[in-house]
């Protein structure tokens, strides 16, 4: 089952791995990312830095699309995290999801802070609402305990 | 409340959070425990202070901020308004603790907005370190980063404290013409109901798969003994055992890394100091610690840039947004540094910078947090309140320094040595510290004993009638202790499979516990 898709440029951070993943009870964890996916040195330190018990995946989008449908249907409780809004739009085509939350986007030139520390470029915020015409529920939210928001 | 006494309490506010105690305000002076005795101290009561901050503090022991966010309010202006609210309302001395826990847990959540001002107003000031870092000039990116912006949190911290302050002093009276049955009620919820859900909500993020076993270990150990006394002797020994470790860490530590570096020259430690200390300062939303790691590396960066451009652009990239672990991304401080020297040799690239910095970044921050905030934290702060409320047992009329003393001496030892190890690693071995450091099985089996000593320290907390009492009231001796011990324990049970199904709103329990005491009180349980 996938608990939670969300973007964070962080990827795999302290609010990933201190709080969603306990909030969720999260067991794997996909990290969807062309870099990463090609960064021996970004995949080992990432690995290195998982509790005990939790499987990691680290694969570019295009790969995520066979772990996402397996993940789907598996009894496991899977996070998936992708790095911009670009990576979360491919991914959707890749394998369509019903649901993104937007949780980590720091500021960037090109990009204009939108809510507390989320920052999204122009072109970010039309991809994010091509998105939610397509039925997705893309919602900005940085921890569990914070207010989910929809109206950006 | 006079004028001086709420000023000392809008200092007490600025010392929670400024960054001139080292990096250490946030595992000290932010603690309700600690600055609920500091209100105590300045207001007269010490002892009621420090039992009001320990009981507030039960309440955030899960409790981690990340990346800019609090997770159920300010706990250190809960614990300064709780002190301040059970000394000065006019309720009957009995019930001035739990309603104190109560008045402060609620006015805690005013920390939200006060966050939210001062991480946009700190965004003015990081746009003002843009300006210093486009005409390459370094002191102003640090100078920045320290006074103005420690100025804006004095600003934003201190009057807002001293008005709260004021405020529930010009209250106090009128709190006696609450009907009993609220005052008692509250009471009630804030000293023996809403301490289950502290330990509810600490097991629900600490517990691994034998947290559960440590727990009722330490619940029956103490139950049996009777009081706290016997494992607060144990927690004595674990704290001392802390603070000694940490400083022999920090010296043993550093002399093997300095041994085994690979360079002969060690860097500098103002970037070190800068960080320790500075890392939240201008905490903003563009950037979050951005502005403190600019701040950190600047003067580095103007020893090392030999032309104006490139102190431009090195200065610019610091400057970007960042966020980690404070301590151990002291490590990415040091490499970032070393990397920095190099790039002006000619050796490394911008771009293998940035990359290093994001890419660690986040790796630490995932390992760190769950590790400092996660796990060393409340093993220290759950130990810690052991021996305070122990203490309380023994003579509510002191303010449990030991325990105090304990803590802050523990805390900040560790804390220091995880930052100053974590500066000199990066500085030996430059980005295979991470690496080393990650997949150390000491640091790694450390964790995993911190919970343990937690899952048995909470388990130990729920006997002390002040955190848990189900029904509320004094123990009640002989046979009937059992009872009320197994009441207690089956109320944190029972919250902590709770926490499970309303993870995102742990609020709504603590207000459902509010409702529960007053119930109680309307229908006469004590």
């Amino acid at each position: 089952m996938i608990q939670l898709i969300r973007i964070d440029d962080r990827l795999v951070h302290g609010q990933v791995m201190a709080v969603w993943v306990r909030a969720l009870n999260i067991d794997h964890l996909l990290v969807a990312d062309d870099e990463s996916a090609n960064d021996a040195f970004a995949r080992q330190v990432m690995q290195l830095a998982m509790p005990k018990g939790m499987t990691l995946v680290v694969q570019t989008v295009a790969d995520a699309r066979l772990t996402l449908a397996a993940a789907a249907r598996d009894p496991h409780r899977w996070l998936a995290l992708v790095r911009n809004v670009a990576s979360a739009v491919r991914l959707h085509n890749a394998f369509p999801f019903d649901a993104l939350n937007v949780g980590g986007a720091g500021m960037m030139p090109g990009r204009r802070l939108i809510w507390r520390s989320i920052a999204l470029s122009q072109e970010e915020t039309a991809a994010l609402r091509a998105l939610r015409a397509q039925g997705v529920d893309v919602y900005l939210q940085m921890l569990p305990s914070d207010p989910q928001k929809r109206d950006w | 409340m006079s004028l001086f006494h709420a000023l000392l309490i809008g200092l007490i506010y600025y010392l929670a959070n400024t960054s001139f105690l080292c990096g250490l305000a946030y595992f000290t002076t932010w603690r309700p425990v600690v600055n609920g005795f500091l209100v105590g101290l300045a207001l007269g009561e010490p002892a009621q202070g420090a039992l009001v901050g320990a009981l507030i503090n039960v309440l955030y022991l899960g409790y981690l901020s990340v990346g800019g966010t609090l997770g159920i309010g300010d706990a250190a202006l809960a614990g300064i308004t709780g002190a301040t609210a059970s000394i000065m309302l006019a309720v009957p001395p009995a019930m001035a603790t739990g309603v104190g826990v109560v008045v402060g847990v609620l006015l805690g959540n005013l920390g939200f907005p006060l966050l939210t001002l001062r991480l946009k107003l700190d965004g003015r000031l990081v746009r003002r370190m843009d300006a210093a870092a486009e005409q390459g000039n370094a002191r102003a990116v640090t100078w920045l980063n320290i006074a103005p912006a420690q100025a804006l949190l004095f600003a934003i911290t201190a009057p807002a404290a001293a008005a709260l302050a004021l405020m529930i002093g010009a209250l106090g009276p009128l709190a006696g013409l609450l009907p009993d049955a609220l005052t008692r009620g509250l009471s009630i919820a804030g000293m023996g109901l809403s301490g289950a859900l502290g330990i509810a909500l600490a097991m629900r993020f600490v517990f691994q798969r034998w947290g559960i076993a440590f727990f009722l270990a330490g619940f029956a150990l103490a139950g049996v003994s009777g009081s706290l006394s016997l494992i607060a002797d144990i927690s004595v020994a674990v704290l001392l055992c802390v603070t000694a470790g940490s400083l022999i860490a920090i010296l043993a530590g550093t002399a093997r890394l300095r041994r085994d570096a690979r360079h002969s020259r060690r860097l500098p430690l103002t970037p070190f100091w800068l960080w320790q200390c500075f890392s939240h300062s201008a905490y903003s939303f563009e950037r979050l610690q951005g502005s403190g790691f600019a701040g950190a590396l600047a003067p580095l960066i103007e020893r090392v840039c030999a032309t104006l451009e490139d102190r431009k652009d090195a200065l610019k990239r610091q400057l970007a947004f960042f966020n980690t672990e404070v301590n151990l991304g002291a490590m990415l401080v040091s490499i970032v540094a070393r990397m920095e020297a190099e790039r002006a040799a000619g050796r490394a690239t911008a771009t293998e910078i940035e990359k290093t910095k994001s890419t660690l970044m986040g790796a630490l921050a995932g390992f760190g947090d769950p590790l400092i905030q996660g796990a060393l934290l409340p093993c220290v702060l759950s130990t810690a309140l052991v021996i305070l409320f122990s203490e309380f047992a023994a003579n509510p009329r002191e303010p449990a320094l030991t325990g105090l003393v304990l803590y802050v001496a523990a805390i900040g030892s560790l804390i220091f040595a995880v930052g100053w190890l974590c500066y000199q690693a990066g500085d030996a071995f430059g980005r295979d510290a991470v690496t080393q450091l990650l997949g150390s099985p000491i640091v790694v089996r450390g964790a995993e004993a911190a919970r343990g000593i937690t899952a048995f320290m909470l388990g130990a907390l729920v006997t002390s009638p002040w955190v848990v009492s189900l029904p509320p009231g004094p123990p009640p001796g002989g046979p009937l202790e059992f009872v009320r011990l197994g009441a207690s324990l089956l109320l944190t049970l029972a919250l902590w499979g709770l926490s499970w199904r309303i993870y995102s709103r742990p609020m709504l329990l603590w207000i459902g516990l509010l409702a529960c005491g007053v119930l109680m009180a309307l229908n006469g349980v004590i």
